[in-house]
C-alpha cells in the first residue's frame, strides 16, 4: 500500500473509532452533495438526479463506516426523489420513479458493500502483519532465551571442568600423602581408597544447581554414614548453614579421619562409646565445629603425626582460614575447629 | 641429572590456596630435597619473597582468591625479582601462552610430580652452573 492509501486508510479508522466525527462527515457530505446538486442543477440535463450523490455516500462509506454511510445514501436517496425526480418537489411514486429508486439503492447498496469488503480486507491484512510481527519477536526472544541458556551451559560445564580437575588434583594429594605415610602398599591403598570415598560422600552433600556449597548437617551425616553402626552413637546437632563446597569437602575429609581413627582405637572401638558432632556460626561469619567422644578407651597422644592428624590439625583449619585444637582425654578424643563459615567477601573475586 | 649441589641451597616457594594441594606440593619439593616455603595467596607469597632471599622458583596456582592471581603474581615476581624461576600451574588448560611471564613454564593440573621434579632440577642446574 502507497503512503497516500496508508494515510487514508488512517484516517478511515480514526473516523470510524469516532462517533461524532463520523456522522458530522455523513451530515457534511450530504449537505455538501445537496448544495453541489442544486448549484449544477440547471448546468445539468435531464435524468442525472443522485449524480453529486454517489460521491457523498461513498466518502461516507469508506471514512465513516457503513451505518453512516448507508444513513447517508437513505437521506441522498430521499432529497435526490424529492427535489430531482420529476415531478419535483414531491415524493410522486410511479413505475419509472420506482424503477430510478430501486437503481439508486442497487448501485449505492454495491459500492457501501464493496467498500465495506475492502475494510475487512486490510483490518484482516493488518491484523495478519501484526501477528506475524509478534511471531517474530516472540521467536527474537525465544532465540536470545537459547543463547542465555547455552551461556549459562558453557559457564557451568568450564566451572564443572575446573571443579572436576580440582577434585582430582585432591584425589592425587590424597594418594600420595596415603603412600608417603605408611610403607604397606596394601594399607596405602586401603586408606587412600577409604579416603576418596570419602571426598565422593562430600560430593554428594554438595547441592544447588552448580556443587556449590552443601548443608553443614547433610555433610556431617553423610560423612558419619559409613562409620555409623545404627546403635545411635552419633549426636548430631547445629543450625542449618550452607558451607561452600572446598570447605565441605575439608570437614568431610577430617571428619573420615576422626571418624577412622574412633573406630580403630577412639569411642567408636568399644560398645557404648559414643561421638557428640555439634557446629554453630559465631559472630560475623564466625564457624565453630566440635567433635567429641565420651565412653572410649583412654587415648594417647600418637607420637608421630600420620596423614590423619596433618590433616584434622593443619590443612583442614586452613580451608577455614582458622585453627585447630586436638585434646587425647579418658574417654577419646576431642576435636574443635574454629574459623571462618565463608571466604572472606572481598576474596571472592576469582579471575 | 646428578646432584653435584645442594638442593637445600636452593628454596621453592609454592603458592596454592587449597590447602591439601599446598601441602602435598611442598611435601614433594621438600621430599626431593628442596627447601620449600608455602604460600595460600598472593599476598603471603610477596611477603615470603621479601623476607627470604634464598627463593629462586616461584610456582604458583593460577585461580586463587583475591585481587591478585597466579598470572599477575608471576608477573609481579618477574618484575621485583627477575632471576627467580617461575613454574605456573592450572586446572584451567587453556592460559594462553602469552599471559605467561618470559621463561614460565606451565603445568596443568593434577599435574605429574615427577615433572615438576624435573622442571626443578633444571632451573637448579642453570642456578648452579650460572
Amino acid at each position: 500500500m502507497n503512503s497516500l492509501g496508508h494515510r487514508l486508510f488512517a484516517l478511515s479508522d480514526r473516523v470510524r473509532s469516532t462517533p461524532v466525527l463520523a456522522w458530522g462527515i455523513a451530515s457534511a457530505a450530504f449537505a455538501v452533495a445537496l448544495q453541489t446538486r442544486f448549484l449544477f442543477d440547471h448546468l445539468l440535463p435531464p435524468g442525472f438526479p443522485y449524480l453529486t450523490f454517489f460521491p457523498a455516500v461513498i466518502v461516507t462509506a469508506f471514512l465513516a463506516g457503513i451505518l453512516p454511510g448507508a444513513v447517508c445514501a437513505l437521506a441522498c436517496g430521499i432529497a435526490a426523489w424529492y427535489w430531482f425526480i420529476p415531478p419535483f418537489g414531491t415524493f410522486s411514486m410511479d413505475t419509472s420513479v420506482l424503477v430510478a429508486l430501486a437503481f439508486y439503492v442497487g448501485v449505492v447498496g454495491v459500492d457501501i458493500l464493496l467498500i465495506q469488503v475492502m475494510h475487512r480486507a486490510v483490518d484482516g491484512l493488518r491484523e495478519e502483519r501484526a501477528r506475524s510481527r509478534e511471531l517474530a519477536r516472540e521467536q527474537q526472544r525465544l532465540l536470545g532465551e537459547q543463547r542465555d541458556r547455552e551461556r549459562q551451559q558453557r559457564i557451568l560445564q568450564r566451572e564443572l571442568s575446573h571443579r572436576m580437575k580440582n577434585t582430582l588434583a585432591m584425589v592425587q594429594a590424597v594418594v600420595s600423602q596415603s603412600l608417603r605415610n605408611t610403607t604397606d602398599p596394601k594399607l596405602a591403598a586401603g586408606l587412600a581408597s577409604a579416603r576418596i570415598q570419602a571426598l565422593a560422600r562430600a560430593q554428594d552433600a554438595l547441592t544447588a544447581t552448580d556443587w556449590s556449597a552443601a548443608d553443614v548437617e547433610t555433610l556431617v551425616r553423610t560423612a558419619v554414614s559409613a562409620h555409623d553402626d545404627g546403635t545411635g552413637r552419633f549426636q548430631i546437632s547445629g543450625p542449618s548453614l550452607a558451607l561452600e563446597a572446598q570447605r565441605s569437602l575439608g570437614l568431610a575429609l577430617a571428619i573420615h579421619e576422626l571418624a577412622t581413627n574412633a573406630t580403630k582405637y577412639g569411642a567408636l572401638s568399644c560398645d557404648g562409646g559414643t561421638v557428640t558432632i555439634c557446629w554453630n556460626s559465631s559472630q560475623v561469619n564466625g564457624f565453630r565445629f566440635s567433635w567429641i567422644e565420651a565412653g572410649g578407651p583412654e587415648v594417647a597422644e600418637p607420637l608421630r603425626r600420620g596423614f590423619g592428624s596433618r590433616l584434622t590439625e593443619r590443612v583442614v583449619p586452613a580451608y577455614f582460614e582458622g585453627s585447630a585444637k586436638t585434646r587425647y582425654t579418658s574417654g577419646g578424643i576431642e576435636y574443635e575447629l574454629e574459623g571462618t563459615l565463608r571466604p572472606d567477601d572481598t576474596d571472592l573475586a576469582r579471575d | 641429572m646428578g646432584q653435584s649441589y645442594d638442593r637445600r641451597r636452593i628454596a621453592v616457594l609454592v603458592v596454592e590456596d587449597e590447602p591439601l594441594l599446598l601441602m602435598d606440593a611442598m611435601d614433594m619439593i621438600e621430599d626431593a630435597g628442596f627447601t620449600v616455603y608455602g604460600a595460600a595467596n598472593a599476598a603471603e607469597a610477596i611477603s615470603l619473597m621479601e623476607k627470604h632471599d634464598a627463593i629462586r622458583v616461584l610456582f604458583t596456582d593460577v585461580d586463587m582468591p583475591g585481587s591478585m592471581d597466579g598470572l599477575k603474581l608471576a608477573h609481579a615476581v618477574r618484575d621485583r625479582w627477575p632471576p627467580v624461576s617461575i613454574i605456573i600451574a592450572s586446572g584451567h588448560v587453556n592460559v594462553a601462552h602469552e599471559r605467561l611471564p618470559e621463561n614460565g613454564i606451565f603445568f596443568s593440573k593434577p599435574y605429574p610430580p615427577a615433572s615438576i621434579v624435573t622442571a626443578l632440577d633444571g632451573i637448579a642446574a642453570r642456578i648452579v652452573q650460572g
